[in-house]
């Protein structure tokens, strides 16, 4: 049982482990048994955060319910939280940072270092909101990462054999400061608990495989209003000056990812909080497929160069590119690696969203269209009556929301239709992910570009009628033995793996 | 099994007459005995082989219209029992007409006659024969729901067509 726990360091930390998610959930190869997310991040509002939230715990309600032993790969890969919290609370929250530095309490000296170090602004920052793109305030504030408790549930979970990895920009605030810090932290040894104890098994983190992405700029902000310390104008310089500060981290992990995109979107400007909320971006999911190398079996004579003690000897580094620049790419544009891990899963667990009835509707809202993501052919609704495969298995209750039992299938249905809304996100952005057409009401021509992935319609079943004529079939190569939620996934993966095979 | 087949036609021989039943049951007037080829036999051996021909066409047949994911429906399944109905009423029909039409029909069954030889009262009508043919068409429909429940189980995409 082999775990990797994945730290996700801000808003961007938040919004690949979102990513990485929906690719666990289409059922994309996974190097490990288990994932561990670890998000850190002081603006625990921001909505980025909460619907990763909300997905990880949708999800880990699906996986608990299918069979790892079928072959079924949707939502396959454990997602288990530590302590049953995917936040790691740091211990100090105060909110003003001249107050989390005790500027009060100074001596007139060390006042007049500080601000000669801090801007007045800097100073009186709200930290409710994190770091608000200023490293220099998140590299002093997270070094509560030291001497303390939070980690005592990290050690405690950790074996040998597990794997860590690190997510962060290195553009804005929290991700470009927390990295380093929490590569320190984990590399340094005997790190004690509170009372000056020990952590066991802390040696382990210190020699554990460890890989991480520094995200570069993908996006900019609108220009920021008075007030606020969040301006795009400066990510090159940070990035810059981060950069040459991770030469710093050569040899000290196994693999270094790094990723980004000149074709930048502009996002509306937030400080933090409820109010940012970016929309997926294909930055992301690269980042996300990042992890996934780091633990994939293939890889692992490129991604590890150590001594017999088990020292470092190389990082290796690594960039994702796609194969052509266009500013709108579908699978064909991918390189043959990236096709063979995700053209499969996606397009397996988009048709098994489409037949549930996820898709997208293009509707008048205030007088503007806009692309909305609904209940808009409800395949299984209207055929659960007759066909075989769901005679009674999956009937008229089978869907509905059951205080009794746990709702697994509601969850799944949750997750298909954020599945769609991060699809429809990653199209929105100036450099767009558009691998199907989400518009599409049909079962066989809802994948863009030249690729053979799904097979045609025969003269015999056509469009849905193929999709039920497979269920109808390999409902009875289903294991009886499983319970009806899972019997369900693992019917919809064979059907899907049946009809959806892309072989590069 | 003629016997059988002869049994299931004269549960409805009120709709198409004992004389013409008797014909079907292969009765010769110049013998007096049931020596004469039987009728509800060969009829109902064709209905059954033409119900047995659709049932499996609905349940297994791989084209559209029969085991379809789309077509298994009851009313998928009860338009082809009525086509086949219609099949096996046509036959049941014809033969009993042309038999009707071509004098094939003993005398004895056909009239009642006087000493002299004249008929007194006919005993089977053209309408008859279209009423056996409707007899036909419900031994079909039997014949199709009883074939229906022994063969659907194995269908991949009827198998709850048109119940349970």
């Amino acid at each position: 049982m082999s775990k990797l726990y994945v730290f996700g360091i801000g808003g961007t930390g938040a919004r690949v482990l979102r990513s990485l998610t929906m690719l666990l959930a289409a059922g994309v190869d996974c190097g490990v048994d288990t994932i561990v997310p670890i998000i850190i991040d002081r603006d625990i509002s921001n909505k980025d955060l909460s619907r990763t939230k909300l997905l990880i715990d949708d999800y880990i309600v699906v996986n608990r319910c299918v069979d790892v032993n079928g072959t079924n790969k949707f939502f396959k890969t454990k997602i288990s939280l530590l302590g049953g919290n995917l936040f790691l609370q740091l211990s100090d929250n105060t909110q003003q940072f001249d107050k989390f530095i005790g500027r009060s309490t100074m001596s007139q000296e060390n006042k007049a270092l500080v601000d000669m170090l801090f801007s007045k602004e800097t100073l009186d920052l709200d930290m409710i909101e994190g770091f608000q793109g200023n490293p220099n305030i998140g590299s002093v504030v997270l070094n509560q990462f030291d001497n303390n408790d939070i980690f005592k549930a990290f050690a405690n979970d950790f074996i040998d054999g597990d794997k860590i990895f690190i997510i962060s920009s290195i553009f804005g605030g929290t991700g470009a400061s927390g990295f380093p810090l929490l590569r320190k932290i984990l590399h340094t040894p005997n790190v004690q608990d509170a009372k000056g104890n020990s952590l066991a098994k802390w040696g382990l983190i210190n020699k554990a495989p460890i890989g991480a992405i520094s995200v570069l700029p993908y996006f900019i902000v609108e220009s920021p209003p008075e007030g606020s310390l969040v301006n795009s104008d400066t990510y090159i310089d940070k990035t810059k000056a981060a950069l040459s500060y991770y030469k710093n981290e050569d040899k000290k992990i196994d693999t270094f990812y790094y990723i980004g995109d000149t074709l930048t979107s502009t996002y509306e400007h937030h400080k933090g909080g409820n109010e940012q909320m970016n929309n997926a971006h294909f930055v992301e999911l690269a980042a996300a497929l990042a992890i996934l190398d780091f633990v994939n079996h293939d890889t692992q004579n490129e991604n590890f160069h150590r001594d017999e003690d088990n020292n470092i000897i190389e990082t290796t580094y690594k960039e994702f590119g796609i194969k052509t620049n266009l500013p709108e790419f579908t699978f064909d544009n991918l390189t043959d690696k990236t096709r063979r891990l995700i053209v499969n899963p996606l397009s397996r667990f988009m048709l098994f969203a489409k037949y549930m009835g996820y898709g997208v509707v293009e509707k008048d809202q205030n007088g503007k269209k806009k692309l909305i993501v609904e209940k808009i052919n409800d395949v299984f609704e209207k055929e659960h009556k007759y066909q075989p495969y769901a005679h009674k298995l999956f009937t008229e209750d089978f869907r509905k929301e059951d205080f009794r039992k746990i709702d697994s299938i509601e969850k799944l249905e949750s997750i298909q239709l954020k599945f769609v809304e991060w699809l429809l996100e990653m199209e929105s952005q100036k450099r767009k992910f558009t691998p199907f057409n989400l518009l599409s009401k049909s079962a066989t021509d809802f994948i863009k570009g030249k690729l053979k992935i799904i097979t045609p319609d025969n003269f015999m079943y056509k469009n849905w009628a193929k999709v039920d004529n497979e269920l109808n079939k390999q409902i009875v190569k289903t294991p009886k033995s499983l319970n009806n939620d899972s019997r369900f996934i693992e019917l919809f993966y064979r059907v899907t793996e049946e009809l959806i095979n892309y072989k590069n | 099994m003629s016997k059988i087949f002869g049994e299931i036609y004269c549960w409805f021989e009120s709709l198409f007459g004992q004389n013409l039943a008797e014909y079907l049951w292969g009765y010769n007037c110049e013998t007096q005995g049931y020596d004469g080829k039987n009728l509800f036999y060969a009829i109902g051996l064709i209905t059954f082989g033409i119900s047995l021909v659709f049932v499996l066409a609905y349940y297994y047949l791989p084209l559209w219209g029969f085991n379809h994911p789309r077509t298994n429906r009851w009313w998928n399944w009860l338009i082809i029992l009525i086509i086949t109905g219609i099949i096996n009423f046509s036959i049941g029909v014809s033969w009993t007409l042309n038999d009707f039409l071509n004098g094939n029909i003993g005398d004895c069954l056909m009239y009642t006659r006087d000493a002299d030889g004249n008929i007194i009262s006919q005993l089977i009508f053209q309408k008859d024969c279209w009423l056996f043919g409707l007899t036909n068409f419900f031994v079909s429909t039997i014949f199709f729901i009883f074939l229906s429940g022994i063969f659907k189980w194995w269908s991949r995409n009827c198998k709850h067509s048109p119940l349970f």
